[in-house]
């Protein structure tokens, strides 16, 4: 695939457009990189397709090979996969707190001690998500940036 | 839990238990027998006491993160095992003479009692951990809007 950049003026609107012989997952990732990159990510619900605000997520969680993003009210499966998504999302925001989430710290709204030295963050909407031991270090680390 | 958090855990409660045996061994000696005397080696009991406590430390310690039930059903066998080493570590050839039946119970109940208030300062830590933590939580929300 060739790539091609061309400046253009500010009375034109910024775009990005991929001409393919094929949509596939290649040039479906690239459009999810791009619309991560303008605080995107797109998730499927009942079979519709939506294009979800990075900021109404609360939490990512994979689970069988499925990634699904929670917002306060609705649950949206997406096709990329965690480590992806983790990926996308650095600074902005989401954390790793176990091996199969990611949070959104700022959709936080208290942490609490649970048993064995984990913490239960508990979410804007009242959902309570466990905070893994191994991953508190990295939680502390950010939370001073 | 990594092994080096279970060593970690384990030095700290260490001078936790020398304290509160030290206590266990005044209260239960004052109404036992309140005119023995010792010499120096009966200072050297409550460190050795807190080390022997501490050996079954090592049923709490695991690789991946354990459930509530599995938790708390390895502290049971923590506290079974604390009660089975320090019973002939006090008691020695006495333990099992019906004349020391009340102190037996006194230092097996002693034990229990110090169990639950190593746990429960533990939990306190952690609940300080966790306020500390939603403390750079807010802080951090506040710098991120």
């Amino acid at each position: 695939m060739e790539v091609l950049i061309r400046q253009i003026t500010k009375e034109r609107p910024e775009q990005v457009e991929i001409r393919c012989y094929e949509i596939n997952d290649s040039v479906r990732e690239i459009a999810a990189f791009v619309k991560s990159r303008q605080g995107q990510i797109t998730g499927t619900m009942d079979g519709s397709q939506y294009e979800i605000p990075i900021t109404d997520v609360l939490y990512i969680e994979s689970v069988d090979n499925k990634t699904f993003l929670y917002c306060m009210e609705q649950v949206y499966e997406t096709k990329q996969k965690l480590y992806e998504l983790e990926e996308l999302l650095y600074g902005k925001h989401f954390l790793r707190i176990s091996k199969s989430m990611l949070m959104n710290l700022m959709k936080v709204k208290s942490i609490k001690p649970a048993l064995n030295g984990r913490f239960t963050a508990i979410l804007q909407n009242g959902e309570e998500i466990i905070i893994s031991r191994k991953y508190v270090p990295e939680l502390k680390k950010a939370l001073k940036k | 839990m990594q092994l080096k958090d279970m060593l970690l855990k384990a030095l700290s409660a260490y001078f936790i238990l020398v304290t509160l045996i030290t206590a266990a061994v005044y209260i239960i000696g004052i109404h036992a027998d309140p005119a023995a005397s010792f010499g120096y080696e009966a200072f050297a009991r409550p460190l050795i006491y807190a080390a022997l406590s501490l050996l079954p430390i090592v049923v709490t310690f695991s690789s991946r993160e354990l459930s509530i039930k599995e938790l708390l059903f390895r502290k049971l066998i923590q506290l079974i095992l604390i009660e089975v080493i320090m019973l002939p570590a006090v008691f020695q050839e006495n333990l099992f003479q019906k004349k020391h039946l009340a102190e037996t119970i006194s230092v097996s109940a002693s034990v229990l009692v110090i169990f639950i208030i190593v746990n429960v300062i533990d939990w306190i830590r952690n609940n300080a951990s966790a306020k500390k933590l939603t403390e750079e939580l807010m802080r951090y929300q506040e710098k991120g809007q």
